[in-house]
């Protein structure tokens, strides 16, 4: 049994009334536990907490209306524990009227604490607990390459796929995809899709059906069948959710194809975004064993485990490997639910770290101020024992108190996190996977129950211990033998939640410098001022060179001639934007040998694309319709270095034309004519990648692999990008009314989509970090007033007999500062030790930043000091004469 | 509906699964069936207070049972249908089916 699980039980012991009945429910519940570990552990674990919260409640409710769970053939055994649960809530609820001020506080503390805790467990259960929305999807598996010992890295050849759908008997279903980008115009409407293509019948994998329709079979993967499936969304959206959809026939890059069916809703294969799916394209580059682009799934069949399939799938990739595979190094099967939030895995379990931290730090806190609170009702407590009441019995009265006003607490932590979903989601990022499944629902709610009651047992246990150990003659005589243990209890919870708040706010901290240094990194161009466009050309109408190359002109034209446009260029791909290639790149006379030869970026641009994008030449000038020297290029510094280390690059010749074993032919030979500065391609954290930039009007003369695929145009701005969105687009909607346009922002924007999770995990542990700092130092000023107040008449009487308020003051400060020292000194020596466990997050940052920690060691010990120079301030303030006259 | 209070419809599907499953009757199986046969999802806390609401109203009895793997070492109840839970069954049996002999032609038929 798991931790949590036993703690749950040993609660389920305690509050369920003794007896057979009792032991046979919690022995239910362990081996239904037991029973659901196979299929994850956390989600066994919620389910069990959630039914064991049902059951308290109700056998809570049950004892209200009179009803008893011990069963009729056992009476209670003399002596036996006796359960009273609307006793005590009673008792509980009395502290509110008697106590307010010390309620108000407890509630408010663990509410906030709780409303971290619950806000940050809706995301995870979200994200990480909810199952795929597909039937019995744990059996979903999915089978990568590893390549380089990193799984993934490098897709699964068509051939491969084959043999593996038709030899692995453990699979009943599976299916292979690679990208698809498809233009769809209809009504005049033009949209981008997003899309897949697909091997027929992969709705077996997921065991779902089509809305409407039919799913795509062999007959609609025969070359020139052109099929599609659509996605709910867009057959609600743009066909009105027509049910005889099948059979429609709608238009796709100029090109009729067929609707065969509607995928189901929810369905959301490879990600939410998919628009359409069609049949995997006939063509040359399946047959290719080395011609990794496919993602492969699997459904395993029901008379087969994951661990059976996994052992076939392994045996029949070496077979395979071993005969036409050379250097590959097998491939990793692994849960798909898994796969798809492995991504925030991490991230939300540093959240999970820090709601924690601040929960037990509230807890401290407030079990501080119960302590303090016990400790006033001590006489009250010793009537109560000396009256006959057990130790047992006042030990529950306690703890009753302190679990109500928690589970007070916990409501008001409920309520907050509503606000605190809403804030998390509009702070996440945009691809935080299955962020639409984070809600507050019944097990959310259950689980903040069981948070509250968790909270009210930890801190309400020490209080409760102390209450009922009084030496009771002593007390009852007026004795204050305690007064002194029980304060320096109290400075001991307080200096663990000074240590607590440092670690997290070290952490917080680092994460803050290490999004600080992302923010610092040069991109390599100039991202300021700049307005940036997507464009699809279909290549039905745009198939010839001069057709692409007319549109581009005249499109260039156009936005120079609009005002505030300083320089427009165009480019297949943009730093950080989507249509990353990459080719393999040779040098004259060079063999090519895989595995031996660089593969550089490559890029084809027209216009002003240097200048746009602030881009200086720095030796040679950019690439031109030279006709005395056609076929020209310009290489980025780090692809000059790679590729020619140590010499001169301009002049010398490349291709990315090759042939296995051969050097490129003469003719598709490309001169060096500029270098340009190095950029990074895709994030901030990149390196410097090497780019081959071509000059479209140049290479569309000997190649027409770019017909069809989307543009991406970049303008440089006089003052706001924005203001050229508008102008920008009718300009490309007046050349070609029926051009797809997408994605107008600006080129800042699309740098900071990259930094966007570092900046969100920065900012969610700093928010957490800053409350568990500031509950601690309330619990620092709590501590000192409650000490100041215990000592009057000690403060008095060293007043009377000469002491200064000065040195009153600094006594009272002098034990501030042992605790808050002592405390925030263990927390950084325990953050410093822990750091590593946040190497992951950070970038070019130490996880044992001295610099950090040693802020966060003055901030704490600071802030503390400023804390208790009130009480201090205070206790100075005493008048001598009037405490020793109440006295 | 008998002399003892009556009982709901959730109960009376739990005495259904409980006299279904004879000698399997154990809580986690109770519940499993009423997730497979009747659709109802229910939570631990509902179930175990039903079955002792039926027990108290002597519709119901379980024994001990030797703990099985997995349980921490905890007795199991095994549930069983008591005389008088029977002929609550029956009872209820007889005048759904009066109740449907007026109705059932209607609705298979699909006539007004």
């Amino acid at each position: 049994m798991s931790g949590v699980v036993a703690i749950v039980d040993r609660i389920l012991a305690f509050v369920l009334p003794p007896g057979a009945a009792s032991e046979a429910i919690r022995g239910d519940l362990s081996q239904e536990y037991r029973d659901r570990r196979a299929r994850g552990t956390v989600r066994a674990g919620a389910w069990y907490a959630a039914q064991a919260v049902s059951v308290v409640l109700w056998a809570v409710s049950d004892r209200v209306r009179g009803r008893t769970w011990r069963g009729r053939e056992e009476e209670p055994r003399p002596g036996a524990r006796l359960i009273e649960p609307s006793a005590m809530v009673r008792d509980g609820l009395r502290v509110f009227r008697r106590d307010p001020g010390y309620a108000a506080s407890v509630v408010v503390t663990l509410g906030l604490a709780l409303a971290t805790t619950i806000t940050v467990f809706t995301a995870v259960r979200g994200v990480l607990l909810h199952d795929l929305p597909y039937p019995d999807g744990e059996r979903i598996v999915r089978i990568d390459r590893v390549t380089d010992g990193v799984i993934g890295n490098g897709g699964v050849s068509y051939p491969d796929y084959l043999e593996w759908a038709a030899g692995i008997s453990s699979y009943e279903a599976m299916l292979a995809h690679s990208g698809w980008e498809g233009t769809y115009i209809a009504d005049g409407v033009a949209e981008l899709w997003d899309g897949i293509t697909i091997t027929p019948g992969f709705l077996d994998v997921f065991g779902v059906r089509p809305a409407a329709g039919r799913g795509l079979d062999e007959t609609n993967a025969q070359p020139g069948m052109r099929s599609i499936m659509i996605s709910f969304d867009l057959w609600q959206r743009r066909f009105g959710a027509d049910p005889s959809i099948g059979g429609r026939s709608i238009t796709i890059d100029e090109e009729p194809w067929t609707i065969v069916g509607v995928l189901p809703e929810g369905f959301e294969y490879p990600d939410a975004h998919v628009d359409a799916i069609a049949p995997l394209a006939d063509g040359s580059y399946l047959e290719s064993r080395g011609a990794g682009f496919l993602e492969v799934l699997a459904r395993v069949s029901p008379d087969a485990t994951t661990e059976a399939a996994r052992a076939e799938t392994d045996a029949l990739v070496a077979a395979i490997d071993a005969e036409f595979n050379e250097n590959r190094e097998g491939v990793a099967v692994r849960s798909y639910a898994d796969t798809k939030v492995a991504p925030v895995r991490r991230m939300l379990g540093l959240f999970m770290l820090a709601v924690t931290l601040v929960l037990v730090v509230a807890c401290a806190n407030v079990s501080g101020l119960s302590l303090a609170r016990t400790e006033g009702r001590r006489g009250e407590l010793s009537v109560r024992r000396a009256l006959g009441a057990g130790r047992g019995r006042v030990v529950r009265q306690l703890l009753a108190e302190s679990v109500v006003v928690a589970v007070v607490g916990g409501a008001l932590g409920l309520a907050l996190s509503f606000a605190g979903v809403r804030l998390l989601l509009a702070l996440a990022p945009p691809d935080l996977p299955r962020r639409e499944l984070i809600a507050i629902d019944p097990v959310v709610a259950s689980f903040a129950l069981a948070a509250a009651v968790g909270a009210g047992v930890l801190f309400g246990a020490l209080p409760a211990l102390r209450g009922a150990s009084a030496p009771t003659t002593s007390t009852l005589r007026g004795g204050r033998t305690v007064a002194g243990r029980a304060s320096r209890t109290q400075e001991w919870l307080a200096g663990a939640q000074i240590a607590l708040a440092v670690v997290l706010l070290s952490a917080a901290s680092l994460l803050v410098r290490s999004s600080g240094a992302l923010d610092a990194v040069d991109p390599g161009f100039d991202a300021a001022d700049r307005l940036v466009v997507e464009v699809g050309l279909p290549p039905s109408r745009y198939s010839s060179a001069d057709e692409t190359l007319g549109f581009h002109r005249r499109l260039l034209e156009g936005v120079r001639g609009l005002p505030g446009v300083v320089d427009a260029g165009l480019s297949t791909h943009l730093p950080f934007g989507r249509g990353y290639l990459q080719a393999v790149m040779l040098k004259q006379d060079q063999p090519f040998i895989r595995g031996e030869v660089p593969v550089i970026g490559l890029e084809m641009y027209s216009g002003e694309y240097f200048r746009a994008l602030g881009l200086p030449v720095l030796r040679g000038r950019a690439a031109s319709l030279d006709l005395e020297q056609p076929r020209q290029v310009v290489l980025n510094e780090a692809a000059a270095e790679e590729l020619f280390p140590g010499e001169d690059a301009l002049g010398r010749r490349v291709s990315f034309d090759v042939e296995e074993g051969q050097p490129s032919p003469d003719s598709t030979m490309y001169t060096v004519v500029g270098i340009v500065p190095s950029v990074r391609s895709q994030s901030l954290t990149d390196d410097l990648g090497s780019v081959a930039y071509y000059y479209l009007p140049d290479i569309r003369r000997q190649y027409s692999f770019s017909s069809g695929r989307a543009f991406r145009l970049v303008v440089h701005t006089e003052g706001d990008p924005l203001s050229l969105a508008t102008p920008v687009r009718e300009l490309l909607l007046d050349l070609d009314p029926a051009l797809p346009v997408r994605d107008i922002q600006t080129m800042e924007a699309l740098v900071r989509r990259t930094t966007l999770a570092p900046r969100f995990r920065s900012s969610v542990v700093a928010v957490f970090s800053l409350l568990a700092l500031g509950v601690a130092f309330v619990g620092v000023y709590a501590v000192m007033a409650y000490g100041v107040s215990r000592g009057r008449r000690e403060i008095g009487i060293r007043m009377a007999l000469g002491a200064s308020t000065t040195g009153v003051r600094r006594g009272v400060l002098t034990r501030a500062s042992r605790v808050v020292v002592l405390g925030a000194g263990l927390g950084v020596g325990t953050a410093w030790m822990a750091g590593p466990v946040l190497a992951d997050f950070l970038f070019e940052t130490s996880p044992r930043d001295l610099g950090s920690l040693g802020t966060v060691l003055l901030v704490a010990i600071v802030g503390s000091l400023v804390a208790a120079w009130v009480p201090a301030a205070r206790a100075s303030s005493v008048d001598p004469a009037r405490v020793l006259r109440d006295e | 509906m008998g002399g003892r209070g009556g009982i709901g419809e959730f109960e009376h599907l739990v005495l259904l699964v409980v006299l279904g499953l004879g000698d399997e009757a154990f809580a986690p199986t109770v519940a499993e069936r009423l997730k497979r046969d009747a659709n109802r999802s229910v939570t631990r806390g509902a179930l175990y207070s039903t079955l002792n609401r039926l027990e108290s109203k002597g519709l119901l009895v379980w024994t001990p049972e030797e703990p099985g793997e997995g349980r921490g070492g905890h007795i199991r109840r095994r549930f069983g249908v008591t005389e008088a839970g029977v002929d609550e069954l029956r009872e209820r049996r007889a005048t759904l089916e009066t109740l449907w002999s007026d109705v059932g032609a209607r609705l298979d038929g699909g006539t007004s």
